[in-house]
């Protein structure tokens, strides 16, 4: 057995054919980036459209599609308020709406696993333009993915918000050298308060990146104000923030779209959703987020890269927000690779090209390392591709996509989903008031073409706590239940018969006891569909 | 440039290319799906291969199916569906006032005959939906319950058990005109396994569609063999209509065509014999004294259910009965359990109060079924031959003086 030198391999052997100036060429980083992101792809395509509010936001798609406006007051509920409606969220809904009524499940699957994929390269690029390796910046996409996993099975407008608030990063990292961000942040703004309620999230960011330039820049200056304030890098941050507030303040509600989103939070019901709750340490949001934490620690002990204003102030911003509101890891999950794998980065490999944590040179490909060699080559590009081609025919909603074959609504839609109950209810064209546990009450709307109004549905800050009241009341199954019920002119009882066995029960022996109020029409091994007579009947 | 353009399109356009024709090799490889392919127009019939001769006289049986005639009065789809299946579409009667074993047949599939026996007024048994033909269920409507289907797909199983064939046609309210072959395929498309009644369903997918491929409802949920098998053997035993026994016959009936065209794998055939022969000896442990079993059946005989009605009792021991005659020897109880059975029916169903009998018709006709079963005859040729009997006897009683005058002339 004998081994050759690489040069002294015959040229047959060594000789790139695919190599070509018409063919492109990618480094490892790039082929690391590409498979990355394929397998965020095809990890989030395995996630169930959740029953949520997903249908309750697809209600609100198909309204503004089919009235050509936005709604001021609440269009489906059963007891309706004055309450106006925020509509933060008008443009994903109808996206979201054109994209089911055109593509179906499989297109909201697809949708949802493409935003998450375009925001992790978000986050890839915008680590990769702070001048670090290219494999760390693949890190951080992966280290989003990663925090992110309690919330990444839920699609919802959020998504959108999560790719704005990436591409507010990118503009952080770019801004220090270059103005083209002044182009598009206010793009994004604009796009961002009409896609999602969580502009402010961008604003934070971007005012805390501004924040601590200008504190470098003070400090630069002996804490000059006078010296400081025409500084260009001072000049371009403010610039960078207003045009993003301008941007955010083109939409239906114009600037007041701002303080109502800082109250929104405010609807008293709005504690007994779960996202809504406190983060419990026990959770695996609290393991995520303990554990990213203790790992920022050590590297703000040991990574020996200086640590700046915006590293800290948005590492404790976001990271008490997920305490306060487990909704907020989905924020905390993109910010943290973009402050802490830098530090890593210089932890890892010893090597940082600028110890203000800028890149120095011109090159800011985010794929390409300065000092270890990483050609590119046309081999990798090919691999790129048969794992692109290898992810399009293992995500599910790709492959159906692709072989035409949708898979149905059950494997679709996540189990909770009242998939067969739905359909019994289209089936006998039910129509009028209903109680539904609120999670069924938005697909049971939009199944029914909006011809069943529920108490209480996905949307809770519409309604009044009084009625919230009531339908806790109701499906805890106490002794007024059907007094309650026919308070509010119900005419529909739907009950999961696993979590709320108790109310299960009581609708199973009103109906076996014949007394004419109520009545079983469907039932499954999951849920009880019950009528109930109206009391005007019964009194006749 | 156009080195440029070349890097930047040829890659993505490589890939679409690869999966326009990753698509045309998966169009011709997978199978369509479109309505079930049936191996067969007619569907299986099942009888029972046991005797047992000593559970009644053929005197007695002859006395007991006198008595489950289909009821003259208040006649309902129920009513029809349980009398189709015990006496077959061949019985007569002999009485106007009672519908013939054909009246029957028609009422579920003639629109015209179903209007004449359950009123003009009644909704039809059976629509179009969105879903290809379907059946009006009890809990549908809240009038017109009596002529609806009780239990889900009941109706499509008693024509496979009354051995209506898959081109059989369904003549609709407006005229229009479909297949008995329409009904199994909207059933299979609407069947999914979180139902709290699919056993019908089961043994109308087996009896018409066995060997049974895997399919998909219209839900995107696959349906197959062993799944259909688990939920019939994973419920406790008592879970479903007439307390889980129709589970029983479905698990029988599909066991015993299996038997006939063996098709399931070892492991669903082995799950099905050792779950009966678990059942039937539960039953040898929790038979009461003088033979019967009631609601409680799972349990030990102490832990049944006190004081059981007569009609709960006949329920059980009925609907016990007839599965277990359909079933194989090896998940039989002890002989002598099914002769107590057996007896325990007959004496109870020969001295209960007629009019107790018919206002649950569909029960005793079950008991009645079962006996048949267990004597091996046909319950028309059983009840038949006692008939002309007794009619010859009734004749001779009757004219007697005047044969015998005839008979002296000479």
């Amino acid at each position: 057995m004998f081994t050759i030198p690489g040069s002294q391999l015959p040229d047959c052997l060594r000789r790139d054919n695919l190599t070509s100036p018409y063919f492109p060429s990618l480094t490892r980083a790039g082929l690391a980036a590409v498979v990355t992101l394929c397998a965020i792809f095809a990890l989030t395509s395995f996630n169930r459209l959740n029953h949520t509010d997903l249908w309750g936001h697809l209600d609100f798609g198909r309204w503004i599609v089919q009235h050509q406006a936005l709604p001021t007051h609440d269009p489906f509920s059963a007891a309706p308020t004055s309450a106006p409606v925020l509509n933060a969220a008008w443009l994903s809904q109808v996206i979201g709406y054109g994209v089911h009524s055109t593509f179906g499940n499989e297109g909201l699957v697809f949708g949802h696993a493409l935003l998450v994929t375009l925001t992790a390269g978000a986050v890839m690029l915008a680590v990769a333009r702070r001048g670090i390796d290219g494999r760390f910046a693949v890190a951080a996409g992966a280290a989003m993915f990663l925090l992110e996993l309690p919330i990444a099975g839920t699609i919802r407008p959020q998504l959108f918000g999560q790719l704005g608030a990436a591409l507010v990063l990118l503009a952080c990292s770019e801004l220090p050298t270059k103005r083209h961000p002044l182009l598009w942040l206010p793009v994004v703004g604009m796009l961002w308060a009409n896609l999602h309620g969580s502009i402010l999230i961008g604003l934070a960011i971007l005012g805390s990146y501004a924040l601590s330039i200008t504190f470098q820049v003070l400090r630069e200056t002996g804490f000059s104000v006078a010296a400081s304030w025409k500084e260009p890098r001072i000049v371009t941050m403010a610039a960078a923030v207003l045009l993003l507030l301008a941007g955010a303040c083109i939409n239906p509600h114009g600037p007041l779209l701002l303080p109502r989103i800082l109250f929104f939070g405010e609807h008293a019901a709005l504690a007994y959703i779960s996202e809504w709750k406190a983060m419990a340490p026990a959770s695996l949001t609290g393991v995520l987020l303990i554990g990213s934490l203790l790992v920022a620690a050590c590297l703000w002990k040991y990574g020996g890269r200086t640590w700046e204003l915006h590293d800290y102030l948005l590492l404790a911003l976001f990271a008490l927000a997920t305490l306060s509101a487990i909704r907020m890891l989905a924020w905390y999950a993109i910010v943290w690779p973009w402050i802490v794998l830098p530090h890593a980065a210089r932890l890892v490999s010893g090597e940082w090209l600028v110890a203000s944590g800028r890149p120095s040179t011109d090159d800011h490909s985010p794929l390409t390392t300065h000092h270890s060699p990483d050609e590119p080559a046309a081999m990798r590009t090919l691999i790129a591709m048969g794992c692109v081609f290898a992810t399009a025919i293992l995500a599910p909603p790709t492959y159906s996509l692709v072989t035409g074959n949708a898979r149905g609504e059950v494997p679709v839609a996540s189990r909770e989903t009242p998939v067969h109950l739905a359909d019994q209810i289209e089936r006998l064209n039910l129509s009028g008031k209903v109680a539904a546990p609120m999670d069924w009450a938005d697909y049971l709307i939009y199944t029914s073409q909006g011809r069943l109004k529920p108490l209480i549905y996905g949307h809770i800050h519409l309604s009044r706590v009084e009625t919230f009241e009531d339908y806790r009341r109701i499906f805890r199954g106490e002794e007024t239940w059907l007094r309650t019920l026919q308070n509010h002119d119900v005419r529909y009882l739907l009950v999961s018969r696993e979590r709320f066995g108790q109310l299960a029960k009581l609708v199973s022996a009103e109906s076996r006891a014949k007394a004419g109020r109520v009545r079983v029409v469907y039932h499954d091994q999951k849920a009880i569909l019950a009528e109930l007579m109206p009391t005007r009947e019964l009194d006749l | 440039m156009l080195a440029k353009f070349s890097r930047l399109t040829l890659p993505p356009a490589i890939v679409v290319a690869a999966l326009v024709v990753y698509r045309l090799v998966m169009a011709t490889v997978t199978p369509n799906r479109g309505p079930m392919e049936l191996p067969r127009n007619e569907p299986w019939i099942v009888t029972s291969e046991l005797r047992e001769p000593r559970i009644c006289s053929d005197e007695q049986l002859a006395q007991v199916l006198d008595r489950v005639q289909p009821p003259r009065d208040g006649l309902t789809t129920n009513h029809i569906v349980h009398a189709l299946r015990l006496w077959g579409d061949q019985a007569d009667f002999g009485d106007p006032a009672i519908p013939s074993g054909r009246v029957m047949r028609d009422y579920l599939l003639d629109d015209r005959i179903f209007r004449s026996l359950a009123g003009p007024e009644s909704p039809p048994l059976f629509f179009r939906g969105k879903d290809g033909l379907d059946v009006r269920s009890y809990d549908d409507l809240a009038s017109f319950q009596q002529t609806s289907s009780y239990h889900s797909d009941d109706i499509l199983a008693t024509l496979a058990e009354s051995g209506i064939p898959l081109d059989a046609t369904i003549r609709l309210r407006n005229g229009e005109k479909a297949k008995v072959a329409d009904l199994l395929e909207g059933t299979r498309q609407r069947f999914y396994l979180d139902r709290l009644e699919y056993e019908w369903s089961i043994i109308a997918f087996v009896r018409y569609g066995h060997p049974l491929k895997p399919w998909r409802n219209k839900y995107g949920e696959k349906i197959d063999i062993a799944g259909l098998v688990k939920e019939l053997t994973d419920k406790p035993a008592e879970i479903g209509p007439c307390d889980g026994l129709h589970r029983l016959e479905a698990l029988a009936v599909l066991y015993r065509i299996d038997q006939m065209s063996p098709a399931l794998p070892p492991r669903v055939k082995h799950r099905l014999l050792s779950y009966m022969k678990r059942v039937s000896d539960q039953l040898a442990l929790s038979q009461s004294v003088e033979g019967y079993w009631s609601s409680g059946w799972s349990r030990t005989s102490q832990l049944q259910s006190e004081g059981p009605t007569l009609h709960d009792k006949l329920l059980v021991t009925g609907h016990h009965l007839e599965w277990l005659a359909l079933a194989p020897e090896e998940a039989q109880p002890p002989r002598e359990t099914i002769v107590r059975a057996g007896q325990w029916l007959t004496r109870t169903l020969l001295e209960m109060d007629s009019m107790q009998l018919h206002k649950a018709y569909g029960p005793y006709s079950h008991a009645a079924r079962a006996l048949c079963l267990w004597k091996g005859v046909e319950p028309v040729a059983a009840w038949g031959e006692r008939a002309e009997v007794r009619e010859q006897r009734a004749e001779v009683g009757g004219q007697g003086e005047v044969k015998l005058t005839l008979n002296l002339e000479p």
